[in-house]
């Protein structure tokens, strides 16, 4: 969330978040999560990234029903 | 005196939304059913959302939160026990231990357990003086606190977080906002509609501490400062807006599947994976209408629409829900906010490829007496451009366009679509040109069609 952060406030000409420190910085996970996890996320393209997360034990498992949305004329 | 066969026994665990929704529908569904609720609390049937504008005083008083009597309750049919802690349940016997009444068999169980609030996780965790907003009973003691306090913290701009700043600047409170995150309420929108919220808190008289850790509360009891990364803030008050957490603590130990959300996992009738229980509110999860990835902690009406799918499916009737694709929208300092689906930042930080259109419009007639202007930002799927989320800022007219484009992302609408809608032109409520129609407008423009 960070890094997008960076990014959309960059866009918007807005204060980015800091990085963190001072009390806030977590040290190496930070170097981490930032430095290594986002680029290697980022690499990803978003179909696969999808397909794993729908792997993931939840609710979108079970059955959903798409609801029947009626085409052409109503009358 | 009449006597009524009781066919079945469904009990709902929790007196929210949900569980009251539930226990309405399953008592609509089969009214020979013994219906029974346990809530922990004092009150059923009121709406916890309205608190902070008691606090704000917009709202005068409590009592108008309460959607019902324990004697309409009574009349309808629903045993609702109060005050009553449900401390276990046994899906193999079909039955839960309720604190003071033993062991209570079951038909049908629908667990409706809510949400807690993350634990702030910083020492002075058990101090006085920290304020979670959730049961109206403590929200009345908690406003003759506020009567005396002269500076309070708000911890985390989430929903809640923005909705109690605004009402602490209207008590005339000084209201400190502390938000580890750079703008407001950072996952769910984009510092361009978040941007004129807090322009209007700080001429409210807020101080925002955006990029900002909290790291404790201080105080000898009662908490007297918020300690944060950039020091710390004398207080009388400090109001935990943490995130919502599914409270799942029963279903969990009743061996009730947990999904990858942190929520129950159930199906579109709210079945759980766990024959003859179902769940509905904030303790679940349920699918995103676009991404498919399951959610958790959305809003009231959600609970109490999923309330009433569980009620009567458990009861025997037949209803489902749908994916969900979260309208949302408030009050924000002098602003209403709102959107559906993904923002930019949060599409973003997730790696969705989307596009962007942007508007300014106004809500009424340029000539119109309380014309205002209303930023409109969709995002679409590159190639089909399906729309998959959109954000406003304006001052009025947010909630129905926010319903109207989750209908539009729940039905596929592209923003070539949109780009071509009707509108409503009527000077006191609406422009010639729709905002949301510019917007895609604009989009459309931007990728050379």
């Amino acid at each position: 969330m960070i890094a997008a952060q960076q990014d959309i406030a960059a866009k918007y000409g807005v204060p980015p978040p800091r990085r963190p420190r001072g009390a806030g910085w977590r040290g190496w996970r930070d170097v981490f999560w930032l430095g290594v996890y986002v680029p290697a996320y980022r690499a990803v393209p978003w179909r696969m990234r999808s397909a794993i997360m729908r792997r993931m034990p939840g609710s979108h498992r079970m059955r959903w029903t798409d609801s029947h949305r009626a085409r052409g004329p109503a009358t | 005196m009449r006597t009524v066969l009781v066919t079945q026994r469904i009990v709902a665990i929790g007196g929210g939304a949900a569980g009251i929704g539930a226990a309405g529908a399953a008592k609509a569904t089969d009214p020979t059913a013994d219906v029974r609720v346990y809530t922990e609390f004092e009150d059923v049937g009121y709406s916890p959302c309205g608190i902070p504008y008691v606090h704000g005083k917009e709202i005068p008083d409590f009592e108008r939160l309460f959607l019902a009597t324990k004697e309409t309750y009574e009349a309808s049919g629903i045993d609702v026990h109060y005050q009553t802690e449900v401390t276990g349940i046994d899906t193999g016997q079909k039955s839960v231990e309720v604190r003071g009444e033993g062991t209570v068999s079951y038909d049908k169980l629908i667990v409706c357990t809510g949400f807690e609030y993350a634990p702030p996780g910083v020492p002075g965790g058990d101090l006085g003086g920290l304020y979670y907003v959730k049961n109206i009973r403590r929200a009345m003691e908690w406003d003759k606190v506020l009567d005396g306090v002269k500076t309070a913290v708000v911890v985390e701009a989430s929903p809640l977080g923005l909705e109690m700043v605004t009402a602490l600047c209207h008590r005339g409170i000084e209201t400190h906002l502390v938000d580890p995150d750079a703008w407001a309420l950072a996952a769910a929108t984009d510092p361009d509609i978040a941007g004129p919220v807090q322009d209007s808190w700080l001429e409210m008289g807020a101080k925002l501490h955006f990029n900002t850790m909290l790291t404790g509360f201080v105080g000898e009891g009662t908490v007297r400062a918020v300690s944060t990364s950039d020091g710390d803030i004398p207080c009388d008050l400090a109001v935990v807006c943490t995130k919502k957490q599914a409270s799942t603590t029963l279903a969990r130990a009743a061996g009730i599947k947990i999904g990858s959300a942190g929520g129950v996992i159930v199906d579109e009738g709210m079945r759980t994976t766990t024959p003859e229980v179902w769940a509905a509110g904030d303790c679940i999860e349920v699918p995103h209408s676009v991404s498919q990835i399951p959610i958790q902690g959305l809003s009231g009406s959600h609970a109490y629409a999923q309330g009433k799918v569980a009620g009567t499916n458990a009861a025997g009737g037949q209803r489902a829900y749908q994916p969900v694709s979260v309208p949302w929208g408030m009050v924000a300092g002098e602003w209403m906010i709102g959107g559906v689906s993904f923002s930019e930042t949060l599409a973003t930080a997730l790696g969705i490829p989307h596009v962007v259109g942007v508007a300014e419009g106004i809500s009424r007639a340029r000539y119109y007496p309380g014309v205002k202007k209303l930023r409109v930002k969709l995002l679409a799927e590159p190639g089909t451009l399906r729309l998959i989320g959109a954000q406003m800022v304006g001052a009025e007219g947010i909630k129905e366009r926010a319903d109207f484009l989750a209908m539009a992302v729940r039905t596929g609408i592209t923003v070539g679509e949109l780009a071509t809608m009707e509108n409503v032109y009527s000077p006191p409520i609406g422009a010639l040109n729709e905002p949301i129609a510019l917007s895609a407008q604009n989009l459309l423009s931007g990728l050379g069609r």
